[in-house]
């Protein structure tokens, strides 16, 4: 398969005049002692001084700040958006990154070592030799219900998340049911409440006892936090309302016929009708070509 | 001195995985990349971890082997020494710390970040054999993970156990002679068999 670093013509040196990863070496040792906090207290989100990146604070400032951290010259970069390789917050992100580095950069989940993800996790099985980075906008889960920075930081301290579970019953009370779309809190290691980043339902069940390391990063909100592998977590569920992920049965990928993956649903303008295509491409291009994924 | 040697940007980002990898992954033994420096230890590789992670921002102590490590730190990082009770980093040599590792800084609940995380300059580091055996359980650890080293005490260990409050806690660090480390870091459950 082609790299996206010759495609891009990106595939050389990195550009002279920067620092090896842009960022400079005291931010990188600060990021690293963080996400060593971090991983030592799985779900705990640890502040840290973001610093102002080359592309807009909400376009993945934080995860890429990671990724700049801990990437070296013999990693194998993949970025997605949504699970594509080829939306515009992922290209960008990979060139950036490609220029201030030289690393070799792949669409093939399999292939790389770092993975940076907007709000998807890939669907082919990864393995312990990787690293999945998450760009995160809210990094606190509680922030829907408690506005004040040090209140929920102490109701964190306390372990305090009834105002969590009772903002769950009131929206079965109201809806009959859990409404919450993405960004689905869990418990991470039976003490801290995370908020998984906007990761549909569908992938949180994924993170639980998974063999790869998972970072957190927001940038504008700045925090770093972690999930080791094998770490336990489990969404917030009640006995009679149970955690769902999202239901897709009886779809398949239009393209690749795909039953078994996250699909997105597109609204066909012509007919009106809805169609489903999967929203991991990588997978859904090596399923079409016919590789055992 | 000095240490010309030893390249800031890349030499550091290869121990920083390494230890990465060893921090997400409990008591799993993990060999740092072949990285020489001119050293005033005989370990130099609680130098490198912390050569790679100090800088100006944070400060350090180091337990019973006088001033020319300490001297070395300072002059290749620029990290301040301070109190044992106020240091971010600790390196322990002989294998104890004389009960002084319970005056640490285990975090505070609300900043559970805020707290030490603790060098052992170790003899050797094992699957099997050591000195100390160690049962491992929690996040980063399939189901359970044995590990042995020689050259610490059992005392050591019993003092960091009675100040480990998850979330609060220290975060172990062991490094060897051969270039091995492993980590045990608060979440970490462990017992001595």
């Amino acid at each position: 398969m082609t790299e996206l670093s010759t495609l891009a013509g990106t595939d050389s040196e990195a550009v002279e005049g920067y620092n090896f990863a842009f960022l400079d070496e005291f931010t990188k040792r600060e990021l690293r002692r963080k996400i060593l906090k971090a991983v030592a207290i799985p779900g705990y989100q640890v502040p840290f001084g973001s610093r102002e990146m080359p592309l807009a604070k909400g376009w993945g400032t934080g995860g890429i700040q990671v990724t700049l951290s801990i990437i070296g010259k013999s990693d194998v970069l993949k970025v997605i958006d949504q699970g594509s390789d080829e939306s515009v917050n992922a290209v960008n992100i990979r060139n950036l990154v490609s220029r201030m580095t030289g690393v070799k950069t792949t669409s093939d989940t399999s292939r790389a070592t770092i993975i940076q993800t907007r709000h998807r996790i890939p669907e082919e099985p990864l393995t312990k030799d990787q690293i999945l980075v998450f760009q995160v906008p809210f990094p606190e889960p509680l922030r829907t219900i408690e506005p004040s920075e040090q209140v929920t930081r102490r109701m964190h301290a306390e372990q305090d998340y009834s105002g969590m579970w009772l903002h769950l019953y009131e929206d079965i009370v109201k809806h009959g049911k859990i409404t919450i779309g993405a960004r689905y809190p869990c418990m991470v290691n039976g003490r801290h409440l995370m908020d998984p980043s906007p990761i549909p339902r569908w992938d949180v069940p994924r993170l639980h006892k998974s063999p790869v390391l998972h970072l957190f990063c927001a940038g504008r909100e700045k925090r770093i936090y972690a999930i080791p592998p094998h770490t336990l977590v489990e969404p917030l569920e009640f006995e009679d309302y149970r955690f769902e992920t999202e239901d897709f049965c009886g779809k398949v990928c239009e393209r690749c016929g795909s039953s078994d993956t996250f699909l997105d649903e597109i609204i066909d303008d012509a007919t009106g009708n809805p169609r489903y295509l999967c929203s991991d491409t990588s997978f859904c291009e090596k399923r079409q070509r016919g590789e055992d994924v | 001195m000095r240490n010309w040697e030893f390249d800031v940007v890349f030499d550091s980002q290869r121990i920083f995985r390494s230890l990465l990898d060893a921090m997400a992954n409990p008591g799993c033994i993990i060999t740092l990349p072949d990285i020489r420096i001119n050293n005033p230890a005989a370990n130099m590789y609680p130098l490198l971890l912390l050569m790679t992670l100090l800088d100006h921002e944070v400060s350090f102590s180091v337990l019973d082997n006088g001033t020319p490590v300490t001297e070395h730190l300072k002059t290749n990082t620029g990290s301040k020494e301070s109190k044992l009770e106020n240091s971010d980093f600790i390196l322990v040599y002989g294998g104890s710390s004389h009960g002084l590792i319970r005056r640490a800084m285990v975090g505070t609940l609300e900043y559970p970040d805020e707290s030490a995380t603790v060098i052992y300059d170790t003899d050797s580091i094992g699957d099997i054999d050591g000195d100390v055996l160690l049962e491992l359980s929690g996040p980063g650890i399939a189901d359970k993970r044995r590990i042995g080293t020689s050259g610490i005490e059992q005392t050591e260990i019993e003092d960091v156990f009675t100040i480990q409050d998850y979330p609060l806690g220290l975060d172990l660090i062991f490094s060897d002679n051969a270039g091995r480390i492993a980590c045990i870091p608060r979440s970490t459950t462990m017992k001595v068999i």
